[in-house]
């Protein structure tokens, strides 16, 4: 199974969203990190078919064929959880997920059973029958998802999942998804590194329409040593440092503020911290 | 203060705009055909007004006045006229029997009140009444009312448009409907979560709480008068009367005991105040039922079962049963104010209430307590997010019919969707009541040449051209030959009969050659009285079947305009586009979309033809359509009711024309603004409602009705079929549009 983008352009009049990405996805779990307006949601609708190319604006394959000549057989291997929730709030999760089903082309046996299995996989069973609109943002991720799922597709996407849970609620989808990778490729965007630090294959970062890094946590990782240290400081000197470099956490000490810095070039004090080093360092290193 | 200005907001001011326009359309819509009367009464009544005095009695003074007029605009009596002097004389026949039966009332009011007084003290002295029992006591009222009416100088005034004003129920309906949106916006705060704040401040209830009140009462008073001050500006600029605004509106007999002692001015006003009244107690029903739910829209829903079953107490409670109580004191009156006016006394023994007096205390002392109980939960009330016992019941109910709904096919879901989500039924429940109160005329009124014409019909009714009908022919010939055998043609009463004779024979033969013709060329006609089926299709029904094709086009619009913009509203669109049967859904939702129009105007047809069919009496309509003349051009011979049912195949293809074009619509503009921007379809039509004939051939509900184009003729009725066929045209192109990819992802 492969997905693959060749040159994937889009621009909306002067803006540049996305400036030719190209890259191959196969079984597994993608995380794409980059900040708002980074891209990552054009380049989803440009995978779902959800907006048109432009002119030269590259080609998408699944298995060797283009995505658009695919038409609707791509579209039947695909799971998309937006951004935007989106759902009709008068609805019941049942009932959404059964209409939800009926447009992914599922039959109705099949549909009946499907809703039953996933209501109790995200935890909505004893709701099922209340209307969506009533429930808390974390619970109406939690419908997005469960309607993502339906049809069992080989293709997962989904964009800021974890947006509105509250931490638990981010664990146990996190895992739930980390359960899934097997024999299905999925992309996960996202501007949270926590969403994807452990569970993601392959890390992507777009910035400005573009990748500018990629590969398993551990390479990305291992990119930053000797560009991640630490500085103690005091409150005054704070300012003058963010103009210089690029400061992530800073954090009270005893001995005074510690700030960690990312970056090519360090303050001659810092103190590297190479046996420390996460993905927010990377995420700091490209976007702080 | 700032709670008024949050509540009296942007989208408030809107739709007061919205409503006090539908006011005024409402007004002209139902009045402007009166305007020829108006003037004509206004001028006669100056010259009345100029020549009554104390040797001259009112009636004399109409009697001069008319003549004056009649002979001012050349007007003849008799003999026919051409049509605009024709309209002209209708008018001024009806002015002048108006003015007739107000000189009347006016000269001989002081003998009427007088009578009236007399019968009264009759019957109370008769002993045929117990003391102390009702009709004792209302006698001795009606006594002393009449007696205050004594001392009123009714003359001849113009008083048309207050009498029109009271019958108006919509001035006090939509100053109830303005205050109760302000109302719904006081628990923006619970969404917000801002109650949270309101209820750890200090004083922050109980100071909300006096605003809010004073927001309702102020709310009340000003926007009652202010539609009270223009429905009655409009009437009067229909049927004229300023200067009399400050004469007694006893001067019109319909309101002499309605009224009282009122002069017409303050009449006015006095509605305007009851209605605010009214308003208010209602005002403050709504806010302390809406305050004990959790979900205020249950709340709404309370409020409308408690005054649809305060409505069927009065209904079915009769006026002499022993709960009688519970009709007049009645949410019914507070919600129609003006109907409180009407003279009328109830009560139990020796008890008596006026209808006016009962009300105005029944919202007083409602108000009042609901007032208090509302003050009292406000400051107990904890928005602890608990159900009570009422919504917890809607709950489970809710429940149940989601799993009945998650089981059911998805057009039923978009059915749900459209109608409820989308709360088009509201509008849809709107617009049947619109259509129920389409006049569809009095029927047919027999003069003495349809009375004996029908004769004929009834004779040959159902005959081809053939002996038979030639046979019945020439028998009405041979009488006609009689009656005019011996006719003076040199006078005038003999001339007069002679043409009139003449003329019937003539539209006998007409219709025998008619009838041969037809069958000459294979066409299927037979004889058939014409005159219900005029009456029920033809030039008169025309302002009626356009009103019945715009409420038609109004909820296609209702309909389609959510067709993509609501799902793109709530990120539906996305999400839809993403998954394999794409175009099959939209397919679906253009299905459910005609699926919904056809069923309005099924629904809505009905309506219409069976109020038709009971005014007319229409039989016989399995006979051939081109039985009946004013048909002879239609380019098919189906019977009559198949050609009902044809125009209504006609009407449904255009409409779902407007449909697709809606929902082309749809695709551009925000769900907000997108019913608004279809509503300018249908802005020519309501023009040309309000009086500017000008917009008449751009109104699209003449080429939806089709019978208005056809019965104007030729020409007219070919810019039908043009118009139909460039609509369903455009309507096709659409549909293709909507369903090519590109188009679909945008």
């Amino acid at each position: 199974m492969e997905l693959e983008l060749k040159e994937l352009k889009k621009s909306y009049g002067d803006v540049h969203a996305l400036r030719g990405i190209s890259y191959k996805f196969s079984t597994g779990i993608y995380g794409i990190l980059g900040a708002n307006g980074a891209g990552k949601s054009t380049m989803i609708n440009l995978i779902t078919d959800n907006i048109i190319r432009d002119d030269d604006g590259g080609e998408v394959y699944y298995n060797g064929k283009e995505i658009l000549q695919m038409g609707k057989e791509f579209r039947k291997k695909v799971g998309y959880m937006p951004q935007q929730q989106g759902f009709y709030e008068d609805f019941s999760p049942r009932t959404f997920l059964r209409y939800i089903a009926e447009i992914k082309g599922i039959r109705a046996k099949d549909a009946k059973m499907q809703t039953e299995e996933l209501l109790s996989v995200v935890n909505l069973s004893k709701v099922a029958d209340k209307k969506i609109g009533g429930f808390s943002g974390g619970m109406k991720q939690r419908v997005l998802l469960a309607q993502a799922l339906l049809g069992k597709p080989d293709i997962l996407i989904l964009d800021e999942p974890t947006a509105g849970l509250d931490p638990k609620e981010r664990i146990v989808l996190r895992n739930y998804i980390a359960g899934l990778s097997k024999n299905k490729i999925i992309l996960l965007a996202t501007h949270v590194v926590s969403d994807i630090e452990c569970i993601a294959d392959r890390v992507l970062f777009i910035k400005k329409g573009r990748i500018v890094a990629e590969g398993t946590p551990e390479e990305l990782i291992n990119s930053m040593i000797g560009k991640v240290g630490e500085i103690t400081c005091s409150l005054e000197n704070v300012e003058s440092l963010q103009e210089k470099y690029r400061i992530g956490n800073i954090r009270q000490r005893k001995s005074g503020l510690v700030l960690r810095i990312a970056g090519d070039t360090l303050p001659a004090d810092a103190v590297l911290v190479d046996n420390n080093i996460d993905l927010e360092d990377v995420y700091l290193y490209y976007f702080g | 203060m700032r709670e008024a200005k949050r509540v009296i907001n942007r989208n408030f001011l809107i739709l007061c705009a919205i409503l006090f326009m539908l006011n005024a359309f409402l007004i002209i819509k139902d009045n402007h055909a009166q305007k020829e009367y108006a003037q004509a009464y206004n001028e006669m009544l100056e010259y009345a007004a100029k020549m009554e005095n104390e040797t001259v009695s009112c009636k004399e003074a109409v009697s001069l006045a008319w003549k004056k007029y009649f002979a001012r605009h050349k007007i003849p009596f008799y003999g026919n006229v051409q049509d605009d002097k024709d309209i002209m004389r209708k008018a001024a026949v009806s002015a002048r029997q108006k003015l007739d039966e107000q000189a009347k009332y006016a000269d001989g009011f002081d003998s009427l009140i007088e009578e009236k007084i007399d019968e009264a003290e009759r019957l109370i002295k008769s002993g045929f009444y117990k003391n102390n029992s009702f009709e004792y006591v209302n006698l001795w009222k009606t006594r002393y009312d009449l007696n205050a009416l004594k001392d009123i100088e009714v003359r001849l005034s113009s008083g048309s448009w207050l009498e029109k004003l009271y019958e108006y129920p919509y001035a006090s309906i939509f100053s109830l409907l303005l205050v109760l949106v302000s109302i719904y916006g006081f628990f923006s705060e619970r969404k917000t979560g801002l109650y949270l704040c309101i209820h750890a401040a200090a004083d922050g209830r109980a100071r909300l709480f006096l605003r809010r009140s004073a927001i309702i009462l102020m709310e009340n008073i000003l926007i009652n008068a202010a539609f009270f001050a223009e429905s009655a500006a409009i009437h009067i600029s229909i049927y004229g009367g300023l200067k009399y605004i400050n004469y007694a509106a006893a001067d019109s007999e319909i309101l002499m005991l309605t009224a009282g002692t009122l002069t017409r001015l303050e009449f006015t006003a006095a509605m305007a105040f009851m209605s605010a009244l009214a308003g208010t107690c209602l005002s403050i029903m709504f806010w302390l039922i809406l305050s004990l739910f959790r979900n205020i829209n249950i709340g709404m829903f309370i409020y409308i079962i408690i005054c649809a079953g305060e409505y069927l107490l009065y209904l079915f409670i009769p006026a002499k049963s022993m709960f009688r109580g519970l009709r007049y004191i009645n949410i019914y009156y507070l919600l129609f104010p003006n109907k409180t006016f009407e003279y009328y006394n109830w009560g139990y023994s020796g008890n008596i209430f006026s209808l006016r007096a009962s009300t105005a205390g029944f919202a007083i002392v409602l108000g009042t307590v609901l007032f208090m109980i509302n003050m009292y939960m406000n400051s107990k009330t904890y928005y602890t997010g608990k159900q009570n016992i009422i919504e917890t019941a809607i709950s489970v109910i809710m429940e149940a019919f989601m799993r009945l709904l998650g089981r059911m096919p998805v057009s039923c879901k978009e059915i749900y969707k459209i109608l409820i989500s989308q709360k088009v039924m509201i509008i849809l429940m709107l617009l049947i009541y619109a259509a129920g109160n389409i006049q569809a005329g009095i029927g047919t009124f027999y003069d003495a040449s349809k009375s004996y014409l029908s004769g004929y019909y009834e004779k040959a009714d159902g005959l081809h051209y053939s002996k038979e009908l030639t046979d019945i022919y020439n028998q009405y010939y041979e009488e006609y030959k009689k009656a005019v055998e011996n006719i003076d043609l040199h006078s005038e009463t003999g001339r007069e009969f002679f043409y009139y004779r003449k003329n019937l024979i003539g539209s006998i033969r007409k219709n025998v050659d008619y009838i041969k013709r037809m069958n000459e060329k294979g066409i299927n006609a037979v004889v058939l009285k014409p005159y219900e089926f005029e009456g029920a299709f033809g030039l008169e029904q025309s302002s009626a079947q356009k009103e019945l094709a715009l409420l038609n086009v109004l909820a296609v619009l209702a309909i389609s305009s959510g067709f993509i913009s609501y799902e793109k509203s709530n990120g539906m669109y996305n999400l839809s586009m993403s998954y394999y049967k794409r175009k099959n859904w939209l397919n679906r939702k253009i299905r459910i979309n005609l699926f919904l129009i056809g069923l309005f105007e099924i629904t809505s047809y009905a309506i219409y033809y069976k109020k038709i069919f009971e005014t007319f009496e229409l039989k016989n309509l399995s006979a051939p359509l081109k039985s009946l003349p004013m048909f002879e051009n239609y380019i098919l011979n189906p019977s009559i009711g198949g050609f009902i049912l044809i125009n209504m195949l006609y009407s449904f293809i255009l409409l779902s024309a407007v449909s697709l074009i809606m929902c082309m619509i749809s695709f551009y503009i925000k769900y907000a603004y997108c019913l608004l921007t279809g509503m300018l379809m249908v802005l020519p039509q309501l023009l040309y409602m309000l009086g500017f004939q000008v917009f008449d051939k751009l109104s699209i509900g003449r080429y939806i009705a089709f019978l208005p184009c056809f019965n104007e003729g030729k020409i007219s009725a070919y810019d039908c079929y043009g118009v139909g066929i460039s609509l369903c045209a455009v309507g096709a192109a659409f549909y293709v549009y909507i369903m090519e990819d590109e188009a679909v992802r945008g």
